[in-house]
């Protein structure tokens, strides 16, 4: 139930760190513009702490106008394939600054699953398991985040973090089962998103309720929370149950939130306005921006999700919209590894790209993509991954898997093993059986 | 009954060597039979009037007099509206103001529970007037509604066998469709602008591989049933379910009115039934569904005994390092407040400003609504505590205890001023407002020291100072855990 204590090694290494000034300096991306406190505070970190960026695309992204096209099939659709910095891998030219990333990437052209409706393939892709059944699975995000925080405890003035931040998830991730049977203390916290528009050039991301009553300075909230503490030290030594326990969790961990200098990491305001602009100007950019000042302070995992919404769902239009959401992606996702690799913290930072399904080979009378859950792509990135590589092939039209195939349990095994977390770690279930985080085969050859 | 449910529960302790908690106290129980019963805390004056009443029977008096309240008829409708029509989606959050108003209805006319299900199950119309809702909500799709019927009605798991056999239970992929089947005919259109759930006789299921289901079947019945006249399979349907030949109406029914009092169902969890004959109370579950059987599916009889039982009236304090694990109800679970108790409560006995959002509003915009978005999480069972941190600070931050505690004039903080009050009185009315009970001697030492540490350098600071402190404690109290559960 509690949050472990940090070792004293880990004190006196942060002794060490100035977290002060942690916008990269001056808007210059280089190296050189960093600030040293930042530079060795990734050092340590980069050290010590993996950590992973799930890209989460709500409403199933068509692989074949992204990572897998066919253009010599007749469904291939009007969008152009171009060559990457890596000979012999080709993907579409709407994402020309992952190209010149692809030696990072290890793209997953074989998955495949049988879960064609949106919050099914949800939740199968996020959990390994489909919906239903008595156990309530949780997502991959809340056992991997819960697993790493417990292998390395984190630095006290990070402590207030959560494990798990999940910035704009759209009502599909919201309604998928997030924590399921670990419970609400490993579910992540959200932050909320509106897009740029009106007076707003820049998209904003904050966390509601972050700040205390306009007229309760920090001397009385401190009398008020020690008055509290008291009034809760007594109640639970009568009633130490789960719930009990755990309103008492959530309610420290906000306290220490909304009193610790560890929630300037939601403030994106202290970085540069050449540095916000680098990520581009919307919500998915921002976001991956987020998620950069969040592992700088230890947060294990990130998730950002592209599109307010199942922007991905492309039953009509298919191919302007793709087009408009890879600029999305590629600027934000590009410059978040050129600036972890900057920092020291691509090596440690694992990143999987992935939605609940891929689009059909076939283009339907709206210029559209339905749902196709039979072969997909998903894409692998940074720590632990062997990039440059193609992993799993589709036929010539793309209906079939025909190397390499791969399901969800296969996707989060792998995922894992990138990480260096078993995927056979075990949590129990409130009735005491233990449930490994996924049971898949994992794909060594996308490992490094 | 209850004295049949108490020895049932012994028996299993003594074998398993299980030792139950004491009685609750007065306070405590009166807080749990309100939230449980009324669905908000109890009024401080009430709590006062309870605990001063001498008379001996004052406990049975209480229950019932709730029992027999309008209060009762409407929590349970609110309680039985969210299980029917869950929030989780807020996106389609439907208005189920009107399917809530037709479930109060009935339970105030003392409907039998199997009657109120029936009639539910072959309701059409249009959705914005009624329990057609419950279609809608699943898109009056036979898969989900399906789904939910069994998981709701009948405790049963049986859409895990829709794409695959059933991993643990009996159940097959034919068991389901045949059981979809009767919703087969469920047809939803818009007229107008307004959205109708219809039966369509022509129309028949078919399974995801396009197989079609002809002959709808009773789960776990091996015959065919009697065709309805008028060849309506919803009605079909309903004639088995509410006939002495199925027993998973009755069981499923008690099971979750055993949850809404003690936390957790005789068998959990409740809506994956299927192999509750392995389970520890199994013989309980059967004699209690019998009983209610018994009484016409009466519901308020079946409260009226459950709050009866020794069980109900057990402490949930457990001073030992051994509490007994949840799955023997020898100690009483503290079970998590909804959004909507803890809301109604601090309307009632902090901001005192009656009851909220009585007439017209929509009570998806109203500040009720707003808050109950606010807090709204994936459902979960009364043990759990479903929020996260976001809830903590939008709890701790929120416009609600802003209300609250910002201003003396307004609410229980304004009452403080009355000059008859004491410092005792004062404390007095902020724990009974927020935790329904006194505060012991050393909780009272404890706020006096607080309320009287900073000296003011005259009278008008001095008041102003206490004031402050007031506050605190108020915010204290209303963040406190002990106020956001049911003891």
């Amino acid at each position: 139930m509690h949050r472990p204590r940090p070792s004293s090694r880990r004190s006196f290494l942060k002794a060490s760190l100035a977290y002060g000034a942690v916008s990269a300096a001056g808007g210059s991306l280089a190296t050189s513009r960093l600030s040293p406190a930042i530079l060795r505070a990734a050092e340590a970190a980069r050290q010590q702490n993996r950590h992973v960026i799930l890209l989460w695309m709500p409403g199933g992204p068509s692989q074949l106008d992204t990572f897998d096209m066919k253009p010599d099939a007749a469904t291939g659709g009007p969008l152009q394939e171009a060559q990457t910095n890596v000979p012999g891998i080709r993907f579409s030219e709407h994402l020309p600054r992952l190209a010149k990333q692809a030696d990072r990437l290890a793209l997953l052209r074989g998955m495949s699953t049988a879960e064609g409706d949106h919050a099914r393939g949800t939740t199968l892709m996020q959990t390994g398991h489909p919906p239903g059944g008595p156990v309530k699975y949780p997502a991959v995000g809340c056992t991997l985040s819960r697993a790493l925080a417990e292998e390395a405890p984190r630095a006290p003035e990070h402590d207030a973090l959560p494990a798990f931040v999940s910035i704009a998830p759209g009502p599909l991730v919201q309604q998928s089962p997030r924590s399921g049977f670990l419970g609400p203390q490993y579910a992540p916290m959200t932050v909320d998103a509106s897009a740029p528009g009106g007076t707003r050039s820049l998209a904003e991301l904050r966390v509601n309720f972050l700040d205390r009553h306009a007229h309760v300075d920090p001397l009385r909230q401190g009398r008020r929370v020690d008055l509290w503490r008291a009034m809760q030290d007594d109640y639970l030594a009568g009633r130490r149950v789960d719930n009990a326990l755990a309103h008492d969790t959530v309610f420290q961990a906000a306290l220490d939130l909304v009193d610790s200098d560890a929630r300037e990491a939601f403030d994106l305001t202290q970085e540069s306005a050449k540095t916000r602009a680098a990520y581009g100007e919307g919500i998915f950019g921002q976001g991956c921006l987020m998620a950069r000042r969040l592992l700088e302070r230890d947060v294990p995992l990130v998730e950002v999700s592209l599109g307010n919404g199942i922007a991905w769902d492309t039953h009509a239009d298919n191919f302007a919209q793709v087009r408009r959401l890879c600029g999305e992606l590629d600027q934000g996702w590009a410059t978040l590894m050129d600036q972890l690799e900057t920092l020291g913290l691509l090596e440690s930072t694992t990143i999987l790209w992935a939605g609940e399904f891929g689009r059909t080979p076939v283009i339907n009378d709206n210029g559209g993509r339905d749902h196709y859950p039979q072969a997909f792509s998903c894409v692998l990135a940074g720590g632990g991954v062997a990039g440059g590589q193609v992993y799993g092939a589709t036929s010539a039209d793309g209906s079939e898997v025909e190397d390499g195939k791969m399901n969800a349990q296969d996707l989060l095994s792998t995922l894992c093993g990138a990480i260096g977390v078993s995927p056979h770690t075990q949590f129990d279930t409130a009735d005491g059986r233990p449930i490994a985080i996924a049971e898949g085969q994992i794909v060594r050859q996308v490992l490094s | 009954m209850a004295a049949r449910i108490d020895g049932l529960l012994s028996d299993a302790w003594q074998e398993a060597e299980v030792q139950p908690a004491g009685p609750a106290d007065d306070a405590e129980f009166c807080r749990r039979v309100w939230f449980d019963f009324a669905g908000v805390a109890p009024p401080v004056s009430v709590v006062r009037a309870f605990l001063t009443d001498p008379a001996p029977d004052k406990r049975d008096r209480m229950v019932r007099r709730l029992l027999h309240s309008r209060r009762f008829d409407h929590h349970l409708s609110e309680r039985f509206s969210e299980l029917l029509v869950p929030a989780d989606d807020p996106a389609q959050a439907l208005d189920t103001r009107p399917l809530q108003v037709w479930l109060e209805e009935r339970f105030r006319r003392d409907t039998p529970y199997d009657h109120v299900v029936a009639d539910l199950l072959v309701a059409s119309g249009p959705v914005d007037q009624g329990p057609a809702v419950f279609f809608a909500s699943r898109e009056s799709e036979p898969t989900r509604v399906a789904t939910a019927t069994s998981q709701i009605f009948l405790g049963l798991q049986l859409q895990c066998a829709q794409c695959h056999d059933h991993p643990f239970d009996d159940w097959k992929q034919e068991d389901f469709w045949n059981f979809a089947a009767f919703f087969g005919q469920l047809r939803q259109r818009a007229v107008g602008n307004r959205q109708w759930v219809e039966d369509d006789r022509n129309q028949q299921l078919r399974t995801t591989e396009g197989t079609l289901v002809s002959t709808p079947m009773y789960p776990g019945v091996s015959q065919p049933p009697e065709p309805d006249p008028a060849g309506l399979r919803r009605r079909q349907l309903t004639i088995w379910l509410a006939s002495r030949d199925n027993p998973y109406l009755a069981r499923a029914a008690v099971n979750r009115a055993w949850q809404h009092l003690f936390g957790r169902g005789l068998v959990e969890p409740v809506d994956a039934m299927d192999a509750y004959q392995h389970s520890r109370h199994s013989q309980l579950l059967d004699e209690l569904a019998e009983y209610f059987v018994d009484q016409r599916f009466d519901l308020r009889a079946l409260y009226a005994t459950l709050a009866a039982t020794d069980a109900y009236r057990r402490s949930s304090v457990y001073r030992g390092a051994d509490r007994p694990g949840a799955e023997w109800f020898a100690v009483m679970a503290v079970k998590t407040l909804t959004p909507a108790q803890y809301f109604d409560t601090l309307v009632q006995n902090v901001w005192m400003s009656g009851p909220a959002d009585t007439g017209p509003t929509d009570p998806r915009t109203s500040i009720r609504g707003r808050f109950l978005t606010r807090m709204r999480m994936r459902s979960a069972t009364p043990t759990e505590y479903p929020h996260g941190v976001l809830q903590a600070l939008a709890t701790m931050n929120g416009p609600e205890l802003q209300r609250a505690t910002m201003s003396t004039d307004v609410g229980v903080l304004a009452t403080m001023k009355t000059p008859l009050f004491s410092e005792e009185d004062q404390l007095d009315v902020l724990y009974l407002a927020t935790l329904s009970r006194f505060p012991s001697d050393q909780e009272r030492r404890r706020c006096e020291a607080f309320l009287n540490e900073q000296a003011g350098d005259n009278e008008e600071a001095a008041m102003a100072i206490r004031n402050e402190r007031f506050a605190d404690l108020l915010w204290a109290l209303l963040c406190s855990t002990e106020c956001a559960m049911c003891p």
